[in-house]
């Protein structure tokens, strides 16, 4: 992956061609003029792409920055007060709430977004080609409705009225009328109820990410685990998961990403409650920043939760060399 | 890799029959378990769409099958409700989706064909967004905002996803940039192309397949965003399509049916266009080896 990203810039590399050119010329002048044209050109190529980004992304992140040291609603700056807004987070029993919750989510989720792989396995173990490719065609069918969309049904499966909601009058046809209640409303039990929206989990890229990481097996190998007389369930704890641990790694640390700054999910479902029983840090910054004047306070758990998310990914990428060894001694021997 | 799916399950066990039996006895139970996952992830979907054709009361009694009459008339109430935030929503998407592409791909040229002085610095400058996360700038972003003036206005949107979608185009577009054969741009040169047409005759034409790809990103996350126009805008008739299914949602308690039809007619655009490019030519290379 790093190399791809370094290649093209070694690689299409016109330079040798043109710098044979300029050599030929012999008239110095005319080569510098031809580079500081060249610089002008790519200036102007790229002038469009660094003003949005200067306006809308380097800025905005410095001044966030630069303003978590501030007791600040937003327009007026009102005093520095240093680490002030740090100490308040550390102290503030919402960000202990939120943070908690997080964690809970974060277990949740991330099971979530790895189990596809057992499905991926499923259908990759099936016989005929034309079989695989509709169950994987029809399992990645839902991923047309907008996730908005599917949040919303299943605010409609939750819906407390007995007669309403999917879940509850499900309940009732099975005559279990006393588990009816309103799941997204009972402090107990709305954290569960967020983890299992869109069950089983499987409509969406992670499953895509592993069964074409599940693709990517030599054939050699498979073929080789089949003679020496390996079981279904031996060959996907000893061969596949080995060698698709990349793709169960990038679906983690995206996963990882995703969870700790996302609450559009919480904000439609709950919006934090009952009484910030689901309450997460993103929503917290969202809250205090644009529903409580506070933005000073708001900066200051964002800048939090982009240190974390750095640190877990820097982290994450470290681990990433030693599977990598050893898949490939895997593959070699 | 087929012939090895396909030879497994016989390999050993053709002798006799009862293993035979065992195999297929197998094979039914995997089915089985396939199918019911397949039953449970289009499950909320089914219901959605049954009840979006049912009025309240054919709702409460006859809640888990499609109800006759259809009620058709949901989707025109539907309709009536959201069709102004399609139309934001669109214009949106549309705005982003080409300022995008444009920017992204003239960049992308520079960083793969041209060769500058700090090439390598601005291109790392560029990637480095790529670990910002959104929270992060959301502050500063909306304090920008209100400065420009571009409250409740549809460019207070357009401008940011842009801004947004950038890094990561630039990036993708930079790596199939670069794999472009040298020759072909040797050849423009020695005709005395500048770099402007070489960009407008070679490189663009070349690389449809992956703008395709950029610009379907770029459409599907604008058009599901929630947080950033619950920020920016503020009246009704200037709502995306997600707020305005939020407003539907949250402004009605009893009409089910319109509802769901709502979320039935929401789903359309998106799935048109992802269902439409796995058909033309990005599909494969949108899905990768996933054919």
């Amino acid at each position: 992956m790093i190399s791809w990203i370094t290649d093209p810039l070694a690689l299409a590399n016109p330079m040798s061609v043109q710098t044979a050119d300029a050599s030929l010329d012999s008239r110095l002048w005319s080569g510098r003029r031809r580079t500081m044209r060249r610089n002008l050109t790519a200036l102007l190529f790229l002038l469009p792409t660094f003003l949005f980004l200067a306006i809308f992304m380097y800025q905005p992140t410095i001044n966030v920055i630069y303003h978590t040291f501030f007791r600040w609603d937003g327009f007026t700056v009102e005093r520095f007060i240093g680490f002030g807004n740090f100490t308040k987070m550390v102290s503030d029993p919402n960000m202990h709430i939120a943070t908690r919750n997080l964690g809970w989510f974060f277990l949740g989720w991330m099971l979530q977004r790895i189990s596809p792989f057992l499905v991926a396995e499923l259908v990759f173990n099936l016989r005929r080609e034309r079989t695989k490719y509709w169950y994987r065609t029809l399992f990645v069918l839902p991923m047309v409705v907008p996730f908005l969309v599917t949040i919303m049904i299943w605010k409609f499966i939750y819906n407390p009225l007995p007669a309403i909601g999917v879940l509850n009058r499900m309940l009732g046809s099975f005559g279990l009328e006393e588990w009816q209640t309103a799941w997204l409303s009972e402090p107990s039990l709305v954290i569960l109820a967020l983890l299992m929206v869109s069950f089983p989990w499987i409509s969406g890229w992670p499953f895509m990410i592993f069964y074409a990481g599940l693709q990517q097996i030599p054939s050699e190998v498979l073929d080789a685990s089949v003679m020496d007389g390996c079981n279904v369930w031996q060959r996907m704890v000893r061969i596949d998961i080995p060698l698709v641990v990349t793709s169960i790694q990038l679906v983690a640390i995206q996963t990882m990403i995703g969870i700790i700054q996302d609450f559009a999910f919480v904000l439609i479902m709950t919006a934090g409650g009952p009484a910030k029983a689901s309450l997460v840090p993103g929503l917290l910054l969202f809250m205090s920043a644009f529903r409580g004047d506070n933005m000073g306070y708001g900066a200051t758990i964002g800048v939090t939760m982009f240190i974390a998310i750095f640190i877990l990914t820097l982290l994450s990428f470290r681990y990433t060399t030693s599977p990598f060894a050893r898949t490939r001694r895997t593959r070699e021997t | 890799m087929t012939e090895q799916t396909v030879d497994q399950p016989f390999s050993s066990t053709h002798d006799d029959a009862q293993s035979e039996l065992g195999t297929q006895l197998k094979s039914l139970l995997h089915h089985a378990l396939l199918v019911f996952l397949l039953f449970l992830t289009f499950f909320p979907f089914i219901i959605a769409i049954f009840t979006s054709l049912k009025s309240f009361q054919q709702l409460l009694v006859n809640f888990w099958l499609p109800a006759f009459p259809l009620q058709l008339n949901n989707y025109v109430m539907a309709w009536n409700e959201i069709y102004r935030s399609i139309i934001n929503s669109s214009l949106v998407s549309l705005g982003a989706v080409t300022g995008v592409l444009l920017c992204a791909s003239l960049a992308a040229y520079a960083f793969a064909r041209i060769d500058f002085a700090w090439r390598d610095a601005a291109y790392y400058l560029v990637l480095s967004l790529l670990m910002i996360p959104s929270v992060l700038t959301l502050i500063g972003r909306y304090l920008l905002i209100v400065e420009f003036g571009l409250m409740n206005s549809l460019w207070g949107l357009i401008l940011p996803y842009i801004a947004g979608g950038l890094a990561f185009a630039v990036f993708l577009l930079t790596g199939f940039f670069s794999d472009l054969p040298e020759e072909l741009f040797e050849a423009a040169r020695m005709d005395g192309g500048t770099e402007l047409q070489m960009y407008r005759m070679i490189a663009l034409p070349l690389s449809r397949p992956i703008m395709a790809i950029v610009g379907l990103l770029t459409f599907l996350s604008s058009w599901g965003d929630y947080v950033w126009p619950l920020l920016v805008l503020r009246s009704p008739e200037k709502f995306t399509l997600m707020l305005g299914l939020a407003r539907f949602t949250g402004n009605n308690q009893v009409m089910f049916g319109p509802l769901m039809a709502g979320y039935v007619i929401a789903s359309i655009p998106t799935a048109i266009i992802i269902i439409l490019m796995m058909r033309t030519f990005a599909g494969a290379a949108l899905l990768g080896a996933f054919k």
